[in-house]
Formats: C-alpha cells, structure tokens, sequence
C-alpha cells in the first residue's frame, strides 16, 4: 500500500469513518438504544457517504463513483426474489422494523419454532444481523416498510472495503481491472439481497489488511489499519455466521506465516483479532442462554452426517464436479496461479499467505458441505454458486495486486 | 494505451452492470421509481404466490386480525406459501393456538371451519 500517498491515507480515513458508523448503527441496536440515536447515526452515514461523491479530494475515483451510484440504481429498481435473501435478511429486517428490539425472538414466543421441519425459526431469527438492522433503521427512519427500498442499505455496506481495495491500486487501470472481476464474479450478489457479495468484499479487505499490517511501519498508520481490522473483523461475523471463519482462518494463516518469516508472532493483531470478535459472542450467547436451536447441532448428529457423506461416492463426486464446473473459482485460481509465476521472486510471502488463506477457507467450505443438514445436492444447488465467491473474489483481488505489487517495483 | 485499456475496462464494467439489471435481477425503471411507496414491488418479489397472499394480507388487515395459524398441508409441502404468508402478513403473527387458519383450498375444511376468505389456490378460515 503507498500510504504515504495523502490520497490514499483520505480513502482509509473514510473508509473507517463509514465502517464506523455501519458498526456503531448495530452496536445502537443492541444495546436497545433510543429510535432517535439511531437516526442521527445514520443520517451522518449518509451525509459522510454524500461527501465521497461530492468532495474534491477523490474527483479521480468518478469511475468508482458511477458504478456504486449505478448499483444503487439497480437496488433500489429491483425485486427481492431469493427465498434465502427474504429469509435471511428481509424478514429479520421487517421484524426489526415493527419491533425495534434486536432481541425480540427471545422475549416473545411468535410460535414459528414450533415447527421443525422448515427450521424457518432458525433461519430467520439466529442469523447474526447487521445489515438487516441497518435496513431497519432506515425503514423506520422513513416510517414504512416496502420490500425494496430497505435492502439499498447494502450499498452503504460495501462502500468501505470497495474504497479500501481501490485505495491500494497505484493507478486507475488497475483499479478498474478489479472493479471489472468485482462485477464479472459477485456483482448480482451485491444487489440481489443475499448477504454473500457483502461477505466477500470484507473478507478480501480482512485478508488484506491482516498481512498489511504486519508490514508498516509508520506508527499512525499502524494504528488506523488497526482500528479498520477491529471495525471490518466485526462487520465480516455479523453479516453471516461465515464470517467468524473467516477472521479464524485469517488469524491462523498470519500466525503461521509469522512463524515462517520472522519466527514470531504479532500479539496485536490477535488481541485486536478476538476484541472484534466480542459482539458476534454477545449475540452467540444470548441464543445459548435461551436454549436455541442450531441446526447444525440440533437436528441429528453432525458426526454421523460427516461420515454418511464421506462415505458415499456420489456425494463426494458431485463436490468434485462442482469444483470443476465451477467456472469463477477456476477463473480466479487460474489468474492467480498465473500471477504468482510470473511474480513470485518479489512477493513470495504475499503469495504464501494467500495460498494459506485460500487453502483454509476452501476445505472449511468442504467441512460445511459435509456438516449441513441438507443433502450435498441440496446444498450445491441452492448455495454451491456463492459460497466460493469470497475464495473466487480474494485469488482475483490478488492476482492484480501482484501485478500493482510488480508496476510499483518497475516504476521505482 | 493505458488510456484506451482503462476505457475498454470502464465500458466492460458498465455492460455487465446492465448486464446483471437486465438479466439477473428483473430491473424496472418503474419500480426505480416507485421504490419509495408503500408495498411497492410486491408483485415482482412474491412471484406466483402474489395473488394468493397479498388478498390474505389486506383481508387481515381490513378485519384486524392479529394472529393466524396454517395448515399442516402448506408447512409440509408448501413452504414457499408458508414463508411467504408469515413474511408478508407481518406484523400480524402465525400462532399455532390462533382459530383463523390459512389453508389451502383443495384441503376442503368446509365442513368443519368457516370459510371467510378466498384466494385463487387458499382459503381462510374459521376454526373454532
């Protein structure tokens, strides 16, 4: 990253100060805060959102500008069709909406967990809830619901890790490049309502920012990517339970190649690493305290199911095929394994860390197939497309920072 | 060159979103515009379960009824019903102890519930 560019330091400042607000609007929600705390919060996200486009500093990002004002667009001009994004989000979101209490399920039998066999308690109440919170309080701040306008919010969402890995990109090309394979590989996921294209997007700035900073050296910089770990680690496992994976494969892929390189292991991220951890616990605890179902561990032995399908050859075929045809994820691993030939001598580590990440995650990924209640085909058919997005997402980002990595070299 | 690749890149970029409005998620400049009115898109996001559930939504609405129960018949087998009903009708709540019951015509309750309202494929009843 050339933080030292003034530019860049603004996109990250900015970035903190949206990630902020996105957090402090869930944090509001949690603490049962006054209706009225949490739409000042989020009149200062729009106001701090307006100024991105409006402000001289970042005139040269239009290209950036137009296609977040575009994808907006198709927000706000499309349905909410997907059973899985009315599920998981909308519904959550409308409850919030009529109830204002992030903790209703818990205090008020609505009898939907009576019934077992659609598990929809589970799905629409245990879902860690960030974005529909967010969705809620804009909703509530206009003083009706309607299935189109509340998912807008996630716009809001992805606008700090969009500029945050723009802000590494020396120059324009390469950062539209990235917005290009953004688009091509997760944009209907951005607008559709599902929760998966907001989850990629922080999980690349996560990798990202984990292994920058452990390479900076500049103490206020340190502390601002820091502060943009806890805000982003936070964000990344309250919008989907993925997310505490992630940060845990994150966590495990710095701390070994710590101990590669400089035999030792950075404290400070870790400790950082766990503190952003405490509001998904928080919200984890509360359904142990009330005795809530996990489907995962609830519904028949999760050991048995791991066997039953390790053991059967065509489920384990049909994983295979999908990987195969699966033409994102070997689009974006071709691109990588490309770029990391072709770079390999000045960014060995870079390219370790990432292939550690990337390893982690897929065969966590494998583990989740194989656990779920739902049959592989089940699962492959209604999620196999977007699970591998965030891997699919983070080998593309990657595979252009090599080359940014590699210009940077030449051009010094 | 630079100049030329980014604009190649720029002009991709704004195909595909075009590309996803068009083609991947239904997008209608009409309901751009109407995005901010109450019930908008309703028609669009239910899908065919549209001229079922929202008739049952206003008619608990219009008769101030709180809460409602459905039938074993959609929760076992019509779940895109049952997830589409609880979710719509909301903040009118399914109680299992409710007397008002969604249930599907062709389960023919007639003879021991009252019919109150009819749908093209479901009806609401009265179970005392």
């Amino acid at each position: 990253m050339n933080v030292n560019n003034q530019e860049n330091l603004n996109l990250i400042k900015f970035s903190i100060a949206l990630s902020f607000l996105i957090f402090f609007n869930y944090f509001l929600w949690a603490i049962n805060s006054w209706e009225i705390l949490r739409f000042i919060n989020f009149i200062l996200l729009f106001i701090v959102s307006i100024y991105f486009f409006i402000s001289k500093k970042f005139t040269e990002y239009w290209y950036l500008k137009l296609i977040i004002i575009m994808l907006l667009l198709i927000c706000l001009g499309s349905p909410t069709v997907s059973y899985d994004a009315r599920n998981l989000f909308l519904f959550p979101a409308k409850i919030l909406f009529y109830e204002s209490d992030l903790y209703f399920h818990l205090s008020h039998n609505i009898n939907l967990s009576n019934y077992d066999s659609s598990k929809f308690a589970d799905v629409v109440f245990s879902r860690p809830k960030l974005a529909s919170s967010l969705s809620a309080t804009f909703a509530q701040l206009l003083g009706f619901w309607n299935d189109i306008f509340p998912k807008a919010t996630n716009i809001f969402i992805i606008l700090p890790p969009m500029i945050f890995l723009v802000s590494f990109f020396k120059n324009k090309l390469l950062s539209i490049l990235w917005l290009f394979l953004l688009l091509l590989l997760s944009g209907k996921l951005l607008v559709n309502g599902l929760m998966d294209g907001l989850l990629a997007l922080y999980f690349v700035s996560s990798v990202l920012i984990a292994y920058k900073v452990s390479h900076t050296t500049e103490i206020l910089e340190k502390k601002m990517l820091y502060i943009l770990i806890f805000l982003f680690f936070s964000i990344l496992t309250l919008i989907k339970h993925e997310g505490l994976i992630m940060i845990l494969v994150v966590l495990l892929s710095c701390f070994i190649v710590d101990l590669i390189y400089k035999k030792k292991f950075n404290y400070n991220l870790f400790v950082v690493g766990f503190l952003s951890l405490i509001p998904i616990f928080i919200w984890k605890f509360n359904f142990l305290l009330n005795n809530y179902k996990n489907e995962w561990v609830s519904y028949g032995s999760p050991i048995n199911r791991i066997f039953d399908k390790l053991t059967n050859l065509d489920d384990l075929s049909s994983i295979l095929l999908h990987l195969i045809f699966n033409e994102k994820l070997v689009i974006s691993l071709f691109l990588f394994v490309f770029f990391s030939f072709k770079f390999f001598k000045k960014n060995k580590k870079l390219i370790l860390y990432s292939s550690i990440v990337f390893i982690f995650y897929f065969f966590s990924l494998i583990a989740g197939i194989f656990i779920s209640t739902h049959t592989v085909e089940t699962q492959l058919l209604h999620s196999g497309g977007r699970i591998f997005i965030p891997l699919a997402l983070m080998l593309s980002f990657f595979s252009v920072f090599l080359i940014n990595n590699s210009y940077k070299v030449k051009t010094n | 060159m630079s100049k030329n690749f980014f604009i190649a890149l720029f002009v991709l970029c704004l195909i595909k979103l075009f590309h996803i409005s068009y083609k991947s998620v239904n997008f209608s400049p009409n309901l751009l515009f109407n995005s901010f009115q109450e019930n908008a898109g309703e028609d669009v996001s239910l899908g065919f379960a549209f001229i079922d559930v929202v008739p049952i939504r206003n008619y608990f609405k219009n008769e101030n009824i709180s809460e409602f129960n459905i039938s074993e018949e959609i929760l076992k087998n019509h779940q895109i019903y049952y997830q589409r009903i609880v979710e719509l009708s909301y903040p009118v709540k399914m109680n299992i102890k409710s007397s008002t019951l969604v249930a599907l015509k062709s389960e023919d309750l007639n003879n021991i519930c009252e019919l109150l309202k009819e749908t093209a494929n479901l009806g609401v009843y009265e179970c005392k």
